[in-house]
């Protein structure tokens, strides 16, 4: 028996020539997968387009602020075609105010230059490099020609100057007297016992652009009364108010007669006068010589009076910021120890140092690489809010 | 492929200077640039399968299109990140993007595939044929299978026993001709183990050759199996023995075939309809970024 022989013949015999013209699965199963992927994209948007929701259409999440103009694109984007063309800064001005840098400044960039959108719900959206701020700040020109600050900076490490309130050698100003070194070196006392953060993030002057995390003030109430109580008389076992001189005066005198009120007896003993009155005039004159020229004394110089009148108490003028056009968080350097950035304060012996450590300290980890940020907006604000105006809502709840 | 590496190498030198000077964005100058050369780039390769529709068409060589279609598909990837600024962005533009991953990488998977599996398939596979004409060849293969046994069963009076007849009326040409002349010589004993083995071990298998238990799944089993049936039957059927052995052997090799095409095939499933999908979204998108 001959074997099998394939011959070309015989092997095309075997196919149906018109084989091509059907419609095979793999072929078949690709057109529709096709049909039903596509199809199901189209009803997606569609389902959003019948809504009136564009949010599919959205170039990244809004920020939390934003996020009720999320499916509506023309309130901020405007109407019409829109290439070559950015958002105005009409538009955000509509809703918000947005106070001028420097008046003097010769380039003002867009809004959205630096808040920037659509870049996730929990990014601030000013938080941007510092690109845009070196760009004038590294040669920095004014329409005056006279620059009030540094005209060369490129970044926090290079051409940042010192802190103002440092570089010029000034002391303290507060009209007070105070010693670090008795109370942290000699006492033991810790920082904390005195200086507490102000509880929160925004706790500073509640304005837009304050300082977060700022120190709140040391008051005599609240930190020195413990130690330093205002006696001024074993008879009295009252202490005088924190408070002006005559105040302190008509504590003391009220204190003082309703004491001889009720311990006349001591009257017309020796040496002291017999009626009420005169007792309360004498003791008072020499409780008030103790309280101004010691008790008050350790901490106030205080401006005798001419004549018989009450010393008068200068301004404590004890500064509650000491960067003025920078915003600084003590919360968020809370795991340093205090002594690390502000290292005299335990030898200080005078309220007129400054006790506020130097950009060389900052510079140790701000600026520098996988460290800390060293973007300008980390301590700086770039709208002068001072020159701030309220805005005049002008959307109802169902526009928006 | 030089073409495609010098424009991935222009747009980098391009998007490194702008990356670092300013926040890269899909609707600045060189965004827009970058985002309506890879939309091209798709459209060109989208290109490919309405060439394929047209083979008779003078447009180039279907392997210049291929080639296109590789190398440039590749630059989509580069050109679509830096359009995006490497960000996600929104709902539609993830999902673009996403495509655009998929698409990429079973794009990739798919060219090693075309590239590596028709050498295995040359190999593996020396009696391939038209891949949708299997079942068609198969069906004549049992036929031809069925013939050679019923040959060896004739009655003495010349008539076939019908107990072994399964190929179908329709295949009636690949019989005919192969009939031999003189009637095959078996003692009955013989012709009932014969009987045997061909109902429970070779139709079964002919039937249903993508049963991986059957021993003439595996070639060299099958081979043993034949040559002890060719020790246990007379000379007079060895031919005949031959020829089923044949005809397993292709049935393996079609088999064979079935998995391969899978493989060389079976990406498209995934690349194609994400393809469309992407290129239609891509469009919208386009629309919408212009009106915002």
């Amino acid at each position: 028996m001959a074997g099998r022989i394939r011959t070309t013949k015989k092997l095309a015999q075997r196919i149906d020539r018109g084989y091509f013209r059907r419609l095979f699965p793999i072929p078949f199963w690709r057109r529709i997968f096709s049909l039903l992927v596509v199809g199901v994209c189209l009803v997606w948007l569609g389902f959003h387009a019948a809504a009136h929701d564009e949010s599919p259409y959205s170039s990244g999440p809004l920020t939390v602020q934003h996020a009720i103009l999320g499916g509506n694109c023309a309130s901020c984007h405007g109407q019409g075609l829109a290439v070559g063309r950015r958002i105005k800064d009409q538009a955000c001005l509509s809703c918000h105010d947005g106070p001028v840098h420097n008046a003097a400044q010769t380039f003002s960039p867009a809004c959205v230059e630096c808040h920037v959108e659509h870049k996730g719900t929990e990014r601030l959206i000013a938080a941007q490099g510092s690109q845009l701020c070196t760009s004038c700040h590294s040669n920095l020109h004014t329409r005056s020609g006279k620059t009030q600050v540094a005209a060369n900076i490129e970044s926090f490490t290079h051409g940042h100057p010192e802190f103002s309130v440092l570089r010029s050698g000034a002391a303290d100003p507060a009209a007070i007297k105070f010693n670090h070194k008795a109370h942290v070196g000699d006492l033991s006392q810790k920082c904390g016992d005195c200086h507490h953060a102000g509880g929160g993030v925004n706790d500073g002057a509640g304005a837009a652009g304050s300082p977060r995390g700022v120190m709140r003030p040391v008051g005599y109430q609240e930190q020195c009364s413990t130690c330093h109580p205002l006696s001024f008389d074993d008879k009295i076992p009252d202490a005088a108010p924190h408070d002006k001189p005559e105040v302190v005066h008509e504590f003391v005198t009220r204190k003082l007669r309703e004491y001889i009120a009720g311990h006349a007896s001591e009257l017309g003993k020796a040496g002291t006068p017999r009626n009420a009155a005169e007792w309360v005039r004498s003791q008072v004159e020499v409780d008030e010589k103790q309280l101004w020229t010691t008790t008050c004394d350790r901490c106030h110089t205080l401006h005798p009076a001419a004549g018989a009148g009450l010393p008068s108490v200068p301004e404590t003028k004890i500064s509650h910021r000491w960067f003025t056009k920078a915003k600084f968080d003590h919360s968020a350097h809370q795991e340093l120890q205090c002594v690390s950035c502000h290292a005299n304060a335990a030898s200080s012996t005078k309220a007129s140092d400054v006790l506020l450590p130097g950009i060389r300290t900052c510079q140790e980890c701000h600026g520098v690489a996988a460290k800390a940020s060293g973007e300008c907006s980390t301590c700086h604000l770039y709208h002068d809010w001072t020159k701030g105006r309220p805005v005049d809502g002008k959307f109802t709840i169902k526009q928006l | 492929m030089f073409t495609a590496l010098v424009a991935f190498l222009a747009a980098l030198a391009a998007y490194v200077p702008y990356s670092l000077t300013s926040r890269p964005r899909g609707g600045s100058a060189l965004g827009l640039t970058y985002g309506i050369t890879g939309y091209g780039i798709m459209l060109f390769a989208g290109l490919l399968g309405a060439r394929k529709k047209v083979p008779v068409w003078r447009l180039g060589r279907a392997q210049s299109w291929m080639r296109g279609h590789i190398w440039f598909g590749l630059l989509t990837l580069p050109m679509i990140l830096f359009h995006s600024g490497f960000a996600r962005g929104g709902p539609l533009t993830s999902l673009l993007m996403l495509l655009l991953c998929v698409v990429f990488l079973s794009g990739l998977t798919g060219a090693a595939i075309q590239h590596f599996v028709p050498g295995l398939m040359k190999s593996m596979v020396p009696l391939e044929t038209i891949y949708e004409e299997i079942p068609r060849v198969r069906e004549q293969l049992r036929a031809e299978a069925d013939n050679l046994v019923r040959l060896c069963f004739r009655h003495p009076e010349g008539k076939l026993e019908p107990a072994l007849v399964s190929a179908p009326a329709s295949f009636p040409r690949a019989a005919s001709g192969t009939e031999p002349e003189e009637m095959v010589e078996m003692e009955a004993e013989e012709r009932e183990y014969f009987r045997d083995v061909y109902g429970n071990m070779i139709l079964p298998f002919l039937k249903n050759p993508g049963r991986r238990e059957s021993v003439l799944a595996n070639t060299e089993k099958a081979g043993a199996f034949f040559e002890a049936l060719r020790r246990r039957l007379p000379a007079s059927v060895h031919g005949s023995i031959d020829d089923l052995e044949n005809i397993c052997e292709e049935e393996r090799q079609l088999s064979r075939q079935q998995s391969l095409y899978l493989w060389l095939h079976g990406w498209l499933l995934v690349h194609v309809p994400l393809s469309i999908a992407l290129i239609v979204l891509g469009g919208i998108h386009a629309v919408e970024a212009l009106r915002y």
